[in-house]
């Protein structure tokens, strides 16, 4: 398991730089600032919301594994006590309280993601 | 004439005081020559006897006296005051993110249970079919130089802020090029198991590539390239 998210992490963040440097290079050679509807089509292809979506679950798939390391390194009890003195039991709160600012975060960027970008509701 | 230095030693009595604090000495310090870190503690403990640390051979060898001195861990027998000094002043504490016993000397251990886990023995119970022992080529052989001369100080483990936070789960740095001593030996024919007991997502990986075990080590080991050797090894079994 170690192996398999170690690699995972590596092939999302080039797939997360792939798309990164597809926008980047596109706001360059296209005259976005000029004309928002040429974005806004571009945008709104099939390929390149196959391309988004893609990205954004790849995105949230290294994020989670971020979030993680954070999670067991700093809200546990050793280390909110190292910081705050007589208050380590103070680490599982903030550990469900980060849990589910997280699970807040997806929720919300998937109902935007789902019904403005994809339905374009 | 001698000069001045300003010691400053972390104290802490688990029995006594509430708190650690930092107590201040000012010993004699060679104009002319140098000392090493672990003499000024033990002229600050003639003037204190109740200052506390662990000291053995006083040579580098035992590994028992690590510190950390000025915010570097080392051992404090074979540092040089004048590695280590600022503004003429020195502070020394006791290894970070391991259980203090008492002043200077800490509970390794959160460290030794690490070792253990990883078998640091050679592991082969085929038969000896040449002579009475396992033959390896000098080739063989040299691939463990800089691997075997660990002495156990904890100055890598407790300089890693992944050990900091999960000592329990992180192998650590000492552990770990224990680790590779014995996957890369070719007399031992247990290299796929203990690769396997290490792939999880802490024991190895919490490894983020810092760097710190490889700059602090006192006997100049390069742990970090250990751990790199291990990830490679733990990829081409997937």
């Amino acid at each position: 398991m170690g192996t398999f998210l170690w690699i995972a992490q590596r092939v999302s963040s080039l797939i997360i730089l792939s798309y990164v440097l597809l926008i980047l290079i596109s706001y360059f050679i296209k005259p976005y600032q000029y004309d928002a509807s040429i974005w806004y089509f571009d945008i709104h292809t099939i390929t390149m919301k196959v391309f988004t979506s893609a990205f954004l679950i790849v995105m949230v798939g290294h994020a989670l594994q971020g979030l993680k390391a954070i999670e067991d390194d700093y809200f546990t009890e050793r280390t909110i006590g190292m910081f705050l003195p007589g208050m380590s039991y103070l680490a599982k709160i903030l550990r469900y309280a980060y849990r589910g600012f997280i699970v807040l975060v997806i929720i919300v960027l998937t109902y935007v993601v789902v019904f403005s970008y994809l339905m374009e509701l | 004439m001698a000069k001045k230095l300003q010691l400053s030693l972390y104290r802490f009595d688990p029995e006594k005081d509430e708190r650690p604090y930092m107590s201040d000495y000012e010993v004699d310090y060679p104009a002319t020559g140098n000392m090493m870190v672990i003499d000024a503690i033990r002229l600050a403990q003639e003037k204190d006897s109740t200052v506390t640390f662990r000291r053995s051979c006083a040579q580098g060898v035992c590994g028992s006296d690590g510190v950390n001195m000025n915010g570097k861990n080392g051992l404090a027998c074979i540092t040089p005051v004048s590695d280590v000094i600022t503004r003429g002043k020195l502070e020394v504490r006791p290894l970070p993110g391991l259980p203090v016993i008492k002043d200077l000397i800490v509970d390794m251990k959160p460290f030794y249970e690490q070792y253990e886990k990883v078998k640091p023995f050679l592991d082969n119970e085929d038969e000896v079919t040449t002579g009475h022992e396992r033959l390896q080529s000098p080739n063989d052989r040299d691939k463990l130089d800089g691997l075997y001369e660990c002495v156990l100080c904890a100055c890598c483990s407790t300089s890693c802020p992944s050990f900091w936070w999960n000592p329990e789960k992180f192998v650590g740095p000492a552990a770990l090029l224990q680790a590779y001593r014995f996957i890369a030996d070719t007399r031992d024919n247990q290299k796929k198991q203990r690769l396997k007991k290490l792939n999880d997502a802490f024991s190895v990986y919490r490894c983020h590539g810092i760097m710190n075990c490889t700059s602090v080590c006192p006997k100049g080991l390069n742990p970090s390239k250990a751990i790199n050797e291990i990830k490679k090894e733990l990829r081409k079994i997937g």
